[in-house]
């Protein structure tokens, strides 16, 4: 009895400090990856990660109503994420070739390269997208600022930040995209804001497209890593009302077009290692923050941290990912309560109680704050006229001064806009921004005029 | 003593930091700790010293790499094959794989 517990023990011993651990999964090859706490094999490791991004797609194909055709677009930045996703996707694609899953996909990139003053990342990406045979949209992000990156197709006007309160009534044409752009983002004077602002306006032209093109679905590439730092990076910059919708792994808020994240459950480490494994080349993307310490911005500063952290403790990333799944909208979301910028929700009076809670300007300083004399005008031209004049006609004009620029913002786009230094260069944003300030007039317009009107509208039969 | 020839790769944005170049074939002393045989420690000091062009603080972090780069050896995560324990052996395939957005 003695000696055969001994050699019992012994034996436990051995297993316990293998000399070469073997894969979880298969547990006879060797394993050579260590993915938090589980060691896999190559063979194991992909199989284990394919599986993962299959289970998000097919829920997301199961929730919704399309059984099969649909038509989709993949925002591809180039990096390693999107990289993977692409072929993650093509793979899932074809696996079927006569039943395929979505009948079009495009793949969609934007070139930050002008921030930068670099050379445009379009043919690189161009080059390794190529391959797979989708169609390809090479966007600049300048040209947001085209008239047709709105919804009615070419709107034209303009907010304009400024001092003065002067409506300028011509749209200065001589001035190139570029230069448009350039003002904004150059005369932003914290990284966080300028971040924050390239982050939006790219997504915004993304949802555009996607839906210019008739896709019904965008994917994007964010993995598990990234939607930590999310989750703990909107948090800290006050987005926490709508943090739920940014992270989600599906999203309906841009009602015809539903983002999609199916890297969600993918750790960076995976998927650089994955994109070692088979191959594919990514192209390194340089944005506003690449080269510099680790506190440039918000958005860096929690990367450090979070990725600083995992190193030690493997389970920091999946449990903030998965804490933050848990988050559902607030039942106080609004459709029509959409921040101008961002198309973010916000919440009903937010200016008020952030006036309340925050200190702009020093008491004791009276001297006028840059801040406090920003005024937003609308310049417009004839292609707004039309609206205009109808809401004039119901002598409506001071409910409209009621609805301002600065209340059809968020409390983050709030916060960036305060950040954009005032110069003699002219400063707008994109067309997209004054056509959502003009929508939202009209339809405060609509329910003043509703109200003006409501006792002498006839009731309905129900009601008789 | 004598010279191991090992290939150095990079990739995911880390390159900017070796002068922009993807592979490298260096020869390194089998023993740069004499008499201690080569590991990845002195491995990642020499190359900090010997190739790294700019910002070191966006490479290493105390003797070790950042957190958020990745590193394989002959195709086998480093965590599995001791880290920066690991002893240097002549042909040896070295991957710096940055997972970091902020290059």
């Amino acid at each position: 009895m003695c000696s055969i517990q001994e050699e019992t023990l012994l034996e436990s011993n051995v297993k316990i400090k293998p000399t070469t651990k073997n894969c979880v999964k298969c547990k006879t090859a060797k394993a050579i990856i260590l993915v938090r706490h589980s060691t896999y094999c190559k063979k194991c490791f992909q199989h284990v990660f394919v599986g993962k991004f299959r289970k998000n797609v097919e829920k997301s194909r199961t929730a919704s109503n399309f059984s099969s055709g649909e038509k989709v677009m993949i925002g591809f930045s180039g990096g390693t994420s999107s990289r993977a996703m692409l072929q993650l996707i093509s793979e899932y694609n074809e696996a079927i070739p006569h039943k395929r899953v979505y009948s079009e996909i495009v793949v969609c990139h934007i070139d930050e390269s002008l921030l930068l003053n670099q050379k445009s990342t379009i043919p690189q990406i161009e080059q390794s997208v190529r391959k797979y045979n989708y169609p390809f949209i090479g966007l600049y992000l300048q040209d947001i600022y085209n008239s047709d990156v709105t919804k009615n197709g070419c709107y034209n006007s303009v907010i304009e930040i400024a001092i003065d309160a002067k409506i300028s009534q011509q749209e200065d044409s001589t001035i190139s995209s570029s230069e448009k752009l350039l003002s904004l983002l150059n005369n932003i004077s914290k990284l966080t804001a300028k971040e924050d602002f390239i982050w939006y306006l790219k997504l915004c032209y993304l949802i555009d497209t996607a839906r210019k093109n008739g896709c019904t679905r965008l994917f994007l590439g964010d993995c598990s890593t990234r939607l930590s730092i999310k989750i703990i990076s909107l948090t800290s910059k006050g987005r926490g009302f709508s943090l739920p919708l940014e992270t989600s792994s599906e999203t309906d808020w841009f009602e015809d077009v539903i983002i999609t994240r199916p890297m969600k459950d993918m750790l960076a480490k995976e998927i650089g290692i994955y994109n070692q494994f088979i191959g594919l080349d990514d192209v390194y993307i340089q944005g506003v923050t690449s080269m510099m310490h680790a506190k440039a911005s918000i958005e860096r500063l929690t990367e450090d941290f979070i990725v600083g952290l995992e190193k030690e403790f493997p389970s920091t990333v999946s449990t903030i990912a998965r804490t933050g799944a848990k988050l559902t909208p607030s039942d106080s979301i609004m459709k029509e309560n959409r921040c101008v910028v961002c198309l973010m929700p916000y919440q009903e009076n937010n200016k008020i109680w952030q006036n309340r809670i925050i200190v702009m300007t020093i008491p004791s300083s009276q001297k006028s704050n840059e801040c406090n004399d920003i005024r937003l005008n609308c310049s417009r031209n004839i292609a707004l006229g039309d609206c205009i004049s109808c809401c004039d006609d119901t002598n409506n004009d001071e409910s409209m001064a009621n609805v301002e620029f600065a209340d059809s913002l968020c409390y983050a786009c709030r916060v960036n806009i305060r950040d954009i230094k005032l110069t003699d260069k002219k400063i707008i944003l994109p067309p997209y921004v004054a056509e959502g300030v003009e929508e939202r007039k009209k339809n405060f317009n609509r329910k003043q005029m509703k109200k003006h009107i409501e006792e002498y509208l006839l009731c309905s039969e129900e009601e008789l | 003593m004598s010279l191991l020839k090992i290939k150095l790769s990079f990739s995911g944005g880390i390159e900017l930091l070796f002068d922009n170049i993807k592979q490298k074939s260096v020869e390194i002393s089998s023993s740069i700790n004499s008499p201690n045989p080569t590991t990845m420690k002195d491995l990642i000091s020499w190359m900090k010293d010997n190739l790294l062009k700019e910002r070191p603080e966006l490479f290493v972090s105390g003797d070790t790499v950042r957190p958020g780069i990745l590193v394989l050896i002959n195709d086998s995560d480093w965590e599995l094959e001791g880290e920066l324990e690991y002893e240097i052996k002549d042909g040896d395939d070295i991957v710096f794989i940055s997972t970091l957005h902020g290059g």
